[in-house]
């Protein structure tokens, strides 16, 4: 079960939510400045999704990210494809990516990745199963055309939302539409924690050193 | 100089050093080694007699190679490349 019962959704916000009526906005720049020279993009996406950890929405403040739509790229593997949602677990080697790319890879690499074992692919990425509230929208592909309602929250999309009325106890009301089934809510803790856990290549030369 | 107190200075990597000769007017004590014990991820620093009597612990200190597993299994396959939109 990826969500939970409309039913038995809890008032308060949780880590995952699915959540309307709250704006996206960040300063876009052409380089950094110290002549405040910058614009705000403001956009209002149907739905987005909290991404502060169950104990750290209150202060007034907490991060979101919007829901979108899944990419076109994903529908090029046929494993993903079947089942969007896999991509927010981890999967083998051999299945994740399109069969010609596993087919026609270098020996080595290919021996690599299967060494490694189960891992996680697009780890910025968690990806929303179908629900009634969500509107279709048609992935084209020269395959042919797939019609989907899968979505999906991009970790490097948080920004923070401010309002006065956000504390521990804070009830949104009808402005928190999806609640993540614990099982699923578990899932993206630990897919957005390999996100930030992964350690750079010179990081790792440094600390082996 | 006393022997021992150099033999404790020795780098961390020196496994069961034996114990230099004494010098003329050195106190006679007993000769330490310090052993180096692997434990789950750490290295441990162990002092201990000739005879093995246990003395102290002197340094404990992450494996490199430890370091070295944990980038290794990394749980994230990079596919970026091998994907595109159309």
């Amino acid at each position: 079960m990826f969500y939970i019962d409309v039913s038995q959704i809890e008032e308060v916000l949780r880590f995952g939510d699915v959540i309307q009526g709250f704006p996206i906005c960040f300063s876009v720049i052409d380089q950094p400045s110290n002549q405040l020279d910058y614009n705000i993009t403001v956009s209002a996406p149907n739905y987005a999704i909290v991404l502060s950890p169950c104990c750290s929405i209150e202060d007034k403040k907490v991060a979101i990210a919007p829901l979108k739509q899944l990419e076109n790229k994903i529908f090029a593997n046929p494993y993903l494809s079947e089942d969007p949602t896999r991509i927010n677990i981890k999967i083998p080697a051999e299945k994740s990516v399109p069969p010609i790319a596993w087919e026609t890879m270098d020996p080595g690499e290919k021996a690599n990745r299967l060494a490694k074992g189960e891992a996680y692919v697009f780890v910025e990425k968690f990806v929303y199963a179908p629900s009634q509230l969500f509107a279709d929208f048609t992935i084209s592909r020269k395959e042919g055309n797939i019609k989907t309602r899968y979505y999906v929250v991009d970790f490097r999309d948080s920004i923070k939302v401010a309002c006065n009325l956000i504390e521990r106890r804070y009830s949104p009301g009808a402005a928190k539409v999806l609640q993540l089934s614990v099982e699923t809510r578990e899932l993206m803790r630990r897919k957005i924690a390999s996100f930030y856990q992964r350690v750079p290549d010179e990081d790792a030369a440094i600390l082996a050193s | 100089m006393n022997i021992c107190e150099k033999e404790k200075k020795v780098p961390n990597n020196m496994e069961n050093t034996p114990p230099l000769t004494l010098a003329t007017g050195d106190q006679l004590s007993e000769p330490i080694v310090i052993r180096i014990v692997k434990f789950d991820r750490y290295e441990i620093g162990v002092e201990l007699t000739l005879s093995g009597k246990f003395l102290n612990i002197v340094f404990i200190k992450i494996q490199k190679s430890f370091i070295k597993t944990m980038k290794q299994t990394s749980d994230v396959h990079d596919v970026e490349e091998y994907y595109s939109e159309e």
